[in-house]
């Protein structure tokens, strides 16, 4: 009897052990939400250590996969990027305030990234996927801007480029009789905004009246876009921006732009007059006199002259402070653009020498947009642009409902089985009953140690266990049938069914393991926790259906003689 | 309580009936398959965006549908999910699918005036992606497969590995043929069914395997056909019950478990009944034929 009592030691030891490993499962998924919330980090740290953590799909949250654009960069760098771009990554995230993100990398250029619990994917996104490379660069002059469109003129005579042609019937009406009217009820900031074509480009327009967009003039194949100057740049139709950026694109345009120089959007939408948004469009220096590097701290602060907006305030290094006070230094009266992902946020004018090393970014949609740049500026730039190329967000409703739906399949299947078990063979079916609530119990804290998320294939993954874990019971018990019906006694009918049910139940499980190792491989997330819980769950059916009930029916059997076996 | 005491069916004579009927409807599969239509791959592996919203009223599908044409994704698929304030809008085969997902999110809530539109869920994946994830798909299966031959050979014989495999393949071409001919998609989950077909059906198989194998030793005097006819039907209660209990918890998954995971309950479903049915007429015959083809070779 020596080797029962080892077996039922271990049988007390496993149920023992994994109640006590589910505990803090039970205990924090029992507290109401409240509490919950009021949880210190240091406390809800430990329970997500220890309680069974749920996959993105059940608890809402985003999965994105990010790939690197390294075509840009030297081949030495491109090693280099994908951790530089993961730490940054990381350090956005943590700013963010996700609880638990993870970010890993996945092959040389891709990046998962997870974060539960998240509610607002685009803003996630806008935070990730932005390069946040912050540049001050010199606009250029304005004899220089009118040399260079003039330029343009010259060389893209007779030039086509796709999307040049608008629609003449809409654009008429836009720009031609209407625009009196048109622009008299506008609202009188709007006008204020687009400042009124003035003469600084003479060669344009001298009477300062907006280009209808249809006049698309052969002689001025590309100053015909351009309706007003601000700011330091010409504005352009929102609508024509595609045909200006394949113009810009053109070997001929190249040409005419100094290579020290390239032309740069401006970030917002201005609205111009005839109604439509324009946007500017600056020719700046091509090389940045300073960059984000050198910036050690970001934060939101009131705009002085609108209270209301928000600004980034931003402090440049020792260093940075020194270019910067000598750049402005050499460039009063100048404008400085301030270029975000090649996208100009402002460029003012300088009005003197600034030597603090401190600046601020203006023109931010929202506080959120704000607050989340001064985020990724404090993280840094990015080495070379991201591309999301998967993303997945769950919300928290239909969490919720998985969850529901999951449990009510997984209660209802169980049940079901359970009955079917107690009346095919009863007191015998007790006992795999018995085995498979173990089983259950077992898969669970499994689960809970190996920090294994429970996803809607997990609970999938649960519920075929609960099928498969009976067959190991009955094949254990229809071998035993068939014995007893050999007219066996009762105690080598069990030994002989159990031995001889032992091979087909391993070979059966066996190649069931094969497969999900092979989809815990191919699988990623939820797909994953579907292999994990059936691979756990297989094995702990072999340990409850090959040694628990074992032990019960030799411990029934063993002081006495059954004639009868309850099967 | 027992369904039956040890039947006396004649699987083996069946055998090439069997094999026959399989054959056929294999075939309309392969036809549907690689048809007209092809298998339906969902955006997992064909790229796309998908979302999946909630309103806050019965609303008929056809205002979700202009709201999103009017938006100007006329190539959108909608269809209702469950309650008739849910639905999943899916486009496929776009280039930036992420900006896609993000656009949609915008119509719909612009274009469902007076609704109060809750996003559920939203994906994304770009053609590279998709692209990746039919490969690995396919090497997943493949692997699967060739894992459990080496494993059956090794364990039985060579020629119940192959009979195994040949069954699993039934099993898997069958679930794919149905998937086809109803339609419906195949998505990662889907073939994460499929893989847990090939582990699972293959269980039935093993049992009658595993008696061949220890009647063989017991019984060396009879008739090789004889044998494999006598496990079946030895077998034949447990197998039925085994597949009979995990069919309950799949069905139980499929009719509770929520519109998201019902595909995959559905391939696992179709699945085990295939597989039930493949190692009783599929998977035996086929090692009783070999064993018949291998005999008259000897006699010869």
């Amino acid at each position: 009897m020596g080797k029962n009592k080892w077996k039922l030691l271990l049988i007390s030891f496993v149920l023992v052990f994994s109640i006590w490993s589910l505990y803090p499962t039970y205990d924090f998924y029992t507290k109401t939400p409240d509490e919950r919330a009021r949880m210190s980090g240091e406390e809800r740290g430990k329970y997500i250590e220890s309680a069974i953590k749920l996959g993105l799909d059940l608890q809402g949250g985003m999965h994105l996969v990010l790939e690197v654009d390294d075509s840009e960069l030297e081949e030495s760098a491109k090693k280099d990027a994908i951790d530089r771009a993961i730490k940054i990554l990381r350090n956005r995230v943590d700013q963010f305030g996700v609880a638990e993100p993870i970010i890993q990398q996945q092959g040389n250029k891709r990046i998962i990234i997870q974060l539960p619990g998240l509610q607002d994917a685009e803003r996630a996104r806008n935070l990730i996927g932005q390069t946040a490379l912050l540049e001050f660069r010199l606009v250029r002059e304005q004899e220089d801007v009118v040399r260079v469109l003039n330029a343009l003129d010259r060389n893209l005579k007779g030039v086509k480029v796709e999307g040049t042609v608008v629609d003449s019937t809409a654009a008429g009406e836009e720009t031609g009789e209407g625009v009196a009217a048109e622009g008299a009820s506008a609202a009188p900031d709007t006008m204020a905004t687009a400042t009124p074509f003035d003469s600084i480009l003479p060669t344009l327009d001298a009477e300062g009246v907006e280009v209808p967009l249809t006049q698309i003039t052969a002689d001025r194949p590309f100053t015909s876009y351009l309706i007003s100057s601000f700011d330091g740049g010409v504005v352009v139709d929102e609508r024509t921006m595609p045909s200006v950026n394949a113009l810009l694109a053109t070997a001929q345009a190249q040409r005419a732009i100094p290579p020290n120089s390239e032309f740069l959007w401006g970030h917002e939408a201005r609205p111009i007059q005839g109604g439509g948004m324009g946007r500017v469009l600056y020719l700046a220096e091509k090389r940045a006199t300073l960059d984000g590097s050198k910036l050690i701290d970001a934060t939101t602060r009131p705009d002085p002259d609108d209270p209301t907006q928000l600004n980034v305030g931003f402090r440049l290094n020792r260093q940075g402070a020194i270019i910067f006070s000598r750049f402005t230094g050499e460039n009063i009266g100048r404008r400085i653009a301030i270029v975000l992902d090649r996208r100009v946020r402002s460029a003012p004018v300088v009005q003197t020498k600034i030597p603090g090393g401190e600046g601020r970014i203006t023109g931010l949609d929202n506080d959120e947009e704000a607050n989340d740049l001064a985020i990724v500026l404090r993280a840094g730039a990015l080495p070379a642009p991201v591309n999301v190329i998967e993303e997945r967000s769950v919300g928290p409703s239909l969490g919720r409902d998985s969850i529901t739906a999951g449990t009510r399949a997984a209660i209802a299947g169980f049940i079901v089985v359970m009955i079917f078990m107690l009346i095919y063979y009863q007191a015998a079916g007790l006992l795999a009953c018995a085995a498979l609530i173990f089983n259950l119990v077992i898969v669970m804290a499994a689960l809970a140690k190996l920090h294994a998320a429970l996803t809607l294939p997990g609970i999938a993954g649960l519920i075929l266990t609960i099928g498969m874990a009976v067959d190991a019971n009955v094949l254990i018990f229809e071998r035993i049938r068939e014995e007893l019906a050999k007219a066996k006694t009762v105690r080598s009918a069990i030994e002989a069914g159990y031995d001889r049910a032992f091979n087909t139940i391993l070979d059966a499980n066996v190649t069931t393991l094969i497969t999900a190792f092979v989809l815990w491989q191919f699988g990623t997330g939820p797909i994953k926790g579907f292999a994990t819980t059936l691979s756990i769950g297989i094995i702990a059916s072999m340990f409850t259906a090959l040694l628990c009930t074992r032990v019960v029916f030799d411990l029934v059997t063993a002081n006495r003689q059954l004639k009868k076996l309850n099967i | 309580m027992q369904f039956f005491k040890t039947p006396h069916i004649e699987f083996v004579g069946k055998g090439r009936k069997a094999i026959m009927l399989s054959t056929v409807l294999l075939l309309v599969g392969v036809v549907f398959m690689f048809g007209h239509k092809g298998l339906r791959m969902s955006i997992d592996f064909a790229g796309g965006a998908l979302v999946e919203i909630r309103l806050d009223k019965p609303t008929p599908i056809a205002d979700v549908r202009s709201a999103v044409s009017d938006a100007g994704f006329a190539g959108a698929e909608i269809t209702r999910f469950g309650p008739p304030t849910e639905y999943l809008i899916k486009i496929k085969a776009v280039g930036n699918a992420a900006d896609v997902a993000e656009q949609l999110k915008d119509a719909l809530s612009s274009g469902l005036a007076g609704h109060e539109v809750e996003i559920r869920r939203t994906e994304s994946v770009g053609p590279k992606i998709g692209a990746e994830l039919r490969t690995a798909a396919f090497w997943a299966v493949m692997y699967s497969l060739l894992g459990i031959i080496v494993y059956v050979s090794w364990r039985f014989q060579f020629r119940m590995a192959v009979a195994a495999i040949v069954a699993l393949v039934h099993d898997v071409l069958f679930t794919l043929g149905f998937f086809s001919v109803t339609n419906m998609e195949i998505s990662l989950a889907v073939i994460a069914a499929l893989l847990t077909i090939v582990g699972y059906s293959l269980n039935d198989t093993i049992v009658v395997f595993d008696r061949i194998r220890e009647d063989l030793r017991t019984r060396r005097r009879e008739n090789f056909d004889r044998i494999v006819n006598g496990a079946l039907n030895e077998t034949l209660s447990r197998t039925l019950i085994t597949s009979g209990t995990t069919l309950l918890v799949v069905a139980s998954l499929a009719i509770l478990g929520g519109e998201v995971i019902r595909d995959f309950a559905l391939a696992l479903l179709v699945g085990i009944l295939v597989g039930t049915y493949s190692s009783l007429f599929i998977a035996t015959p086929v090692v009783v034929e070999w064993q018949r083809r291998r005999a008259s070779k000897d006699r010869r």
